[in-house]
């Protein structure tokens, strides 16, 4: 690995080092790195394919403070799991835009992925791919957690994600008259 | 055999490396207080909220808590948009506005809700409809033409054409047009006559093929001594067989009178002074439709036609009376929603919702679009305001109330509601649902 040479390499080599390697390394706020193929993240992350064209990748560990070592080892878990399951090319386009494309079911591999995650992971998971970019985890990860929410009361909801009411009781009596309309029992 | 796995952390992870315990440690103790999505930010949240599966779930999602409210409210329009508009039974039903005629030989306008007004479509208000079709004589086919009826969209027109009546669906949104073979003089043609118009949502069987483009109407007249129904279908596109209306006859008088009808279960409904008339579709083809009429007496009693309307519930099942009434000193409209068709409404004990409206400012459009879905906008009310003119579209259960502006109260006359359903809208128009006021921005 790279990661250790020191400042007295060229420039020049390193430039070239880069060009070559197919992989780009990842660091977590809390500084461990992770490498993930670049092709799966350029192709999965809009954020990370702008900073590989932009050649503002970092050998040594681009960086990504906003994310925690367990999320990115999601991410990337996701990215290598997601490039061995080619052929996805459609994927790519249909998570450009929800309004033109509609969303496509997670298929078996990204259930499970899900799935085995803790509710403080998955919602870890939310912010990673909201900050990279990468809609179609987004779309998986959101769409496992609507499915959690779907048909559920408020109180359901606050329980099933441990949230605090802190709406006063006028309020909440308010909101039920504004939306009557989706308390109705389905 | 699995494939290599590199998302274990880098062995030579440098000096920056602290395993992460402070950092971990933090927020762990930060939610031990808080939730799961208290450290999401406010664009995750909006991600996960626009990707339920419902309006409806996004709605118990704003009454969660406070930030979730918060953010789905500032976002609402967006959140609408990226709802699954292919689910047919969350479609909204979206109230555009009004068509109204000023005088009969004045051409047809159109009177945008506010926030048909703000949308994409640029729907401008009181200007003509640009409506020149020519019809095969090569005269303008809506000249002179007068609405009838209007429902989910289409609009039923009555041409002006000596040999008769002939009548003519028209989608504003798709610009769809069909004139309708003419009930001719003298045979067939009715005089005063009531007319409604159902569509594919409105039927119990809807034929498998496209049911957007179907619709059906039924006529109700009076001919030698008694009343008559008569219906038109889209799909054979003919008129079926006249057939007596069993019980009384409707006096010609009362029936020209007749506002808009109300449909609910395939069976449209007419408000009159004592009750609801209602006619089952199939009443005017089937052979023994003595149960397919029914009048629903009012319990109160006399009802002043122009203060009453009648309504679906949002969850269309039930029919409900929707009463407007002026304050006396400051005329300003009081609406009582009943949450039955025959509650008395002498006593309107309690009503469902008791809706002041105190100047139209503060009712700049709360869209109520969403309450549709169970295929209807429930009605369609217009009011003389002596000063503010202002037209208000209610409904009854949730008390949303929209209003339009127009250019004069004498509009207001009679006008007849512009839905767009949604499932023919090619355009995207921005939904906005009703937020309460404290979450308002």
């Amino acid at each position: 690995m790279e990661v250790d040479k020191g400042k007295g390499e060229a420039e020049e080599t390193r430039k070239v080092a880069e060009a070559d390697r197919d992989t780009v390394t990842l660091k977590s706020s809390d500084g461990k790195l992770f490498e993930v193929s670049k092709e799966a993240a350029a192709r999965l992350s809009t954020v990370l394919a702008g900073m590989i064209a932009g050649g503002s990748i970092d050998d040594n560990g681009t960086d990504l403070k906003q994310i925690g070592s367990e999320a990115l080892e999601n991410v990337v878990d996701y990215c290598n799991k997601h490039a061995n399951s080619i052929p996805s090319a459609a994927l790519i386009s249909s998570s450009i835009s929800f309004n033109t494309a509609p969303f496509k079911e997670p298929e078996e591999w990204e259930r499970k992925f899900v799935d085995r995650l803790s509710h403080d992971a998955l919602f870890d998971l939310v912010e990673a791919a909201n900050f990279l970019g990468m809609e179609r985890l987004l779309d998986v990860t959101c769409h496992k957690i609507s499915e959690m929410m779907k048909g559920k009361s408020p109180d359901q909801i606050r329980e099933v994600f441990n949230i605090k009411n802190d709406y006063t009781k006028e309020e909440l009596e308010e909101i039920r008259q504004e939306l009557a309309w989706a308390f109705y029992d389905d | 055999m699995p494939p290599v796995r590199r998302a274990r952390a880098h062995p030579a992870a440098g000096p920056y490396s602290t395993d992460g315990w402070l950092s971990r440690r933090r927020r762990r103790h930060h939610r031990g207080v808080a939730n799961v999505t208290s450290n999401l930010p406010d664009d995750a949240l909006f991600e996960i909220f626009s990707r339920v599966s419902s309006a409806a779930d996004a709605a118990r999602c704003a009454a969660t808590c406070r930030r979730w409210g918060r953010v789905v409210a500032a976002r609402a329009a967006a959140i609408s948009r990226a709802l699954p508009s292919d689910r047919r039974r969350f479609l909204p039903h979206l109230a555009l506005g009004f068509i109204y005629q000023q005088r009969k030989e004045n051409g047809l306008r159109f009177v945008p809700t506010a926030s048909a007004a703000a949308s994409p479509l640029h729907l401008g208000g009181g200007t003509p409809l640009d409506a020149r079709l020519l019809d095969e004589r090569g005269a303008c086919l809506f000249d002179h033409a007068r609405p009838v009826a209007s429902r989910n969209g289409r609009l039923v027109l009555e041409l002006r054409r000596a040999d008769g009546l002939t009548l003519s669906v028209w989608n504003p949104m798709t610009g769809e047009v069909s004139v309708l073979p003419t009930l001719s003089a003298p045979k067939d043609s009715p005089g005063d006559y009531a007319c409604a118009i159902l569509t594919g949502d409105d039927l119990d069987t809807p034929p498998s093929s496209s049911t957007a483009d179907l619709f059906r109407l039924l006529l109700m007249y009076n001919r030698r001594g008694s009343t008559m129904l008569r219906s038109y279908s889209s799909d054979t596109r003919r008129w079926g067989d006249e057939r007596d209306k069993p019980g009384d006859m409707i006096r010609s008088r009362v029936l020209g009178r007749l506002g808009p009808a109300v449909v609910l279960r395939g069976m449209a409904y007419w408000h009159t002074r004592h009750g609801a008339l209602g006619v089952l579709l199939d009443a005017a083809s089937s052979p023994s439709p003595d149960d397919d009429v029914c009048f629903l007496t009012y319990k109160g009693g006399y009802c002043k036609l122009d203060e009453h309307v009648l309504a679906v519930s949002p969850d269309g099942k039930t029919l409900r009376f929707v009463e407007i009434r002026f304050t006396n000193a400051t005329q300003v409209p009081v609406i009582t929603f009943s949450t039955s068709l025959l509650k008395d409404p002498t006593t309107r004990a309690p009503p469902a919702v008791s809706t002041m409206l105190r100047s139209t400012n503060t009712f700049t459009c709360l869209g109520s679009k969403l309450q549709g879905r169970a295929g209807t906008i429930c009605c369609g009310s217009v009011k003389r305001v002596a000063r503010s003119s202002s037209l208000f579209w209610t409904n009854p259960a949730a008390a949303h109330v929209t209003s339009s502006r127009s250019t004069s109260p004498r509009d207001h006359w009679r006008s007849w509601p512009m839905e767009c359903a949604a499932t023919r809208a090619k355009t995207s128009v921005a939904m906005r649902w009703t937020v309460p006021h404290f979450l308002r921005g």
